[in-house]
């Protein structure tokens, strides 16, 4: 039986290698506002320390930390609930990570992904962080084959959107 | 940041497929952004977020905590005041007289004789207490304890309360017979004063 303190350690250690994860997150399931990405990343974080205890190892730490992120990016409606205060996050490291992530150089991936549906932009950021099918089944709860149909939907509604942005 | 364990370039025959060749380019610039962000946080680390405070017991654990401790409280003193109240009989009044049932008439001459017969009921003293007395008068007894009994005013007490149905059936049991009567009688009557002693207190 591990202690507290090191389960701690090990929950900070992880939540270290993924923070650009957390981050990609936020950027692509806000309008990129500081604010709204604080409070989104607030709530990954208190939802991954929630469910810190019921992680095995059975996948892998950045499957998981994606998993519950996409979760909470998804379902990010404000609700009045007490969660733990996460403290000690350098606000302006946050602001020049954001700034570096949403240069204009990146504009038409962001516009692009941000005209897509809640599931679908979970689905896509998923295939272009390169996840595998089988862990992205993991995820999301969906089959496989499913998983594979919708990306190649997702491909053709990008398609379509690129190019009415052309015209 | 996700590795890159799989390529996911199209095949050769679909290089030109217009939705394979925008996903490259939306994943060059995924890379590209991907790239700046791991050198921002190389030449800035960011702290890593401190939990302020570790999950904490539920309000449910800590009350029922609560609950056992007061219950264990209340069985303390329940122990307690159990104690004190057997301590209780040793400072308790002393059973009297006026505690009883008033006698019948008949009783303030025997009471007079015998004190220690206020005690009994008087349906139980009334018509074996003579025999009883004639018995425990050939019985070994202490002559002090004896002496009462050879009283004239209870020998003509005991004229009267023979004449009583149960005493002449008492008088027809032999001598053994009565003893054993007597000392059954005594001890019901000590149980019922016990009884009653108890309820008084």
């Amino acid at each position: 039986m591990k202690s507290d303190n090191t389960r701690q350690n090990e929950f900070v250690e992880i939540l270290l290698q993924c923070r650009g994860t957390l981050l990609k997150v936020c950027l692509h399931f806000t309008r990129r506002g500081h604010d709204e990405m604080w409070d989104l990343y607030q709530d990954i974080v208190a939802a991954l320390w929630e469910s810190w205890p019921g992680f095995r190892g059975e996948s892998k730490p950045g499957t998981w930390v994606t998993g519950v992120a996409l979760k909470v990016a998804a379902t990010h409606h404000r609700r009045a609930r007490r969660r733990p205060d996460f403290e000690a996050l350098d606000a302006a490291a946050f602001d020049r990570l954001a700034d570096e992530a949403s240069d204009p150089v990146f504009e038409r991936l962001y516009q692009l992904i941000d005209r897509l549906g809640i599931d679908d932009r979970a689905l896509i950021f998923l295939y272009l962080d390169r996840f595998t099918v089988k862990e992205m089944a993991d995820i999301t709860g969906l089959s496989e084959s499913n998983i594979k149909q919708r990306i190649h939907r997702i491909k053709l509604k990008l398609i379509t959107l690129s190019q009415h942005e052309k015209q | 940041m996700k590795n890159n364990n799989q390529p996911h370039t199209p095949p050769a025959g679909r290089q030109n497929d217009p939705a394979d060749a925008l996903m490259q380019e939306l994943r060059q610039l995924w890379d590209q952004r991907d790239a700046r962000l791991a050198s921002a946080m190389e030449e800035e680390p960011m702290p890593a977020p401190q939990p302020a405070m570790a999950p904490a017991p539920s309000r449910k654990a800590g009350s029922r905590r609560w609950r056992y401790r007061a219950a264990a409280a209340a069985v303390l003193l329940a122990g307690v005041a159990a104690w004190l109240a057997l301590r209780q009989p040793a400072s308790a009044p002393v059973l009297t007289a006026r505690h009883l049932p008033a006698p019948e008439p008949q009783q303030p001459l025997q009471a007079a004789h015998q004190p220690e017969a206020t005690a009994r009921p008087a349906d139980r003293t009334a018509a074996p207490a003579a025999q009883r007395k004639a018995v425990a008068a050939q019985d070994e007894v202490p002559a002090a304890d004896a002496a009462p009994v050879q009283d004239a005013e209870t020998v003509n007490l005991t004229d009267v309360i023979t004449k009583t149905p149960a005493d002449e059936l008492f008088a027809t049991l032999d001598e053994a017979d009565q003893q054993t009567y007597v000392r059954c009688n005594n001890l019901c009557d000590a149980r019922e004063i016990w009884t009653r002693t108890k309820t008084l207190l």
